[in-house]
């Protein structure tokens, strides 16, 4: 399987997991576990956050898709991870629009020039 | 001379970094748009089939991925994120199988109405079109399938849009990979800078 590509994980609300396994991306079999998690009201923080772990663990995994809102509740884990892959993008969801202004990658460009900086 | 090369590449790597974040920003729009159509997709298809026909409870209960990303690292460190899909439809044009499956016999021949002996019996019927492994596969695959058999058009059009926005998402991550990398190379040439201009004041 890994000679083939890397799978691309999701962990969002229903309507964004239910349209990227639409689109393809999911794998699921008795071996494996599965690349996604449709986060409900009643997911617990911390098995968001041990499965968001388990993601950035795996070696098959290139491309981690999640909702800006539930990136929010586990900052800290993504602004710990600093590797290239799995690449980690910020999506937005039905309720949560996309903000730029709290995505990891975009804040650590802000802030990155000083006046003295362009002298 | 030093301090003016150095002036020089910062000015490159910044002006890089600049582009690199315009294209990330449309690219960004571009797949929050997809992805808002794919919603707004899945509403209608919900609509249609109803509430509790298109949920989390339909997913197969074995999936295989129908996508993936090749990971290849540039000279720089940057990686290259590139989505390879295998609903590719040039794929399944260029192996000449028609996308419509034909039933029954290939030639016109006469109905047996009254039975053997009054009509001159058929040719051997012949096979029907052969399917290539991987077609058979991804039909049975297609995540459609969780959904029923007649799935309603705009589940179909959600699908696309889903799919478009994947092709996005790994052009995405190429950027922000490409943008992490520059940030690296500006802050260690502004250091060598500093230390450059510290030594010589």
């Amino acid at each position: 399987m890994a000679g083939r590509g890397k799978l691309i994980a999701v962990l969002g609300d229903e309507d964004t997991v239910t349209g990227f396994l639409l689109g393809g991306v999911g794998e699921l079999n008795k071996h494996r576990k599965p690349n996604f998690l449709v986060v409900e009201k009643d997911t617990s923080l911390t098995e968001i956050e041990e499965t968001f772990r388990s993601f950035l663990a795996r070696e098959d995994i290139g491309i981690i898709l999640i909702n800006q809102f539930i990136a929010e509740l586990i900052r800290h884990v993504l602004d710990g991870h600093t590797r290239s892959l799995p690449a980690v993008l910020e999506i937005p969801s039905k309720e949560h629009p996309y903000d730029a202004a709290r995505d990891s990658i975009l804040r650590r460009a802000r802030g990155m020039f000083t006046a003295e900086d362009l002298r | 001379m030093a301090e003016l090369a150095l002036s020089q590449e910062l000015d490159e790597r910044l002006l890089h970094l600049l582009g690199a974040l315009e294209t990330l920003q449309g690219k960004r729009d571009e797949f929050n748009s997809r992805v808002e159509q794919g919603w707004f997709s899945l509403s209608k298809s919900r609509f249609a089939m109803g509430c509790k026909s298109v949920s989390a409870l339909q997913y197969g209960a074995h999936m295989e991925p129908l996508v993936r990303v090749c990971a290849s690292q540039g000279e720089g460190g940057q990686v290259a994120f590139q989505v390879i899909p295998e609903w590719n439809p040039s794929t399944e044009a260029a192996e000449g199988s028609p996308s419509v499956e034909e039933i029954g016999p290939q030639d016109q021949v006469l109905r047996q109405r009254k039975g053997p002996g009054k009509t001159a019996a058929p040719g051997p019927p012949l096979g029907p079109a052969p399917k290539s492994d991987s077609q058979r596969g991804a039909l049975s695959q297609d995540p459609l399938t969780w959904f029923g058999i007649l799935v309603s058009q705009s589940l179909r059009q959600a699908q696309n849009s889903f799919k478009e926005g994947i092709l996005l998402a790994g052009e995405i991550a190429s950027l922000q990979s490409d943008i992490e990398v520059t940030q690296a190379q500006y802050r260690a040439l502004l250091e060598r800078k500093r230390q450059l201009l510290a030594r010589e004041g």
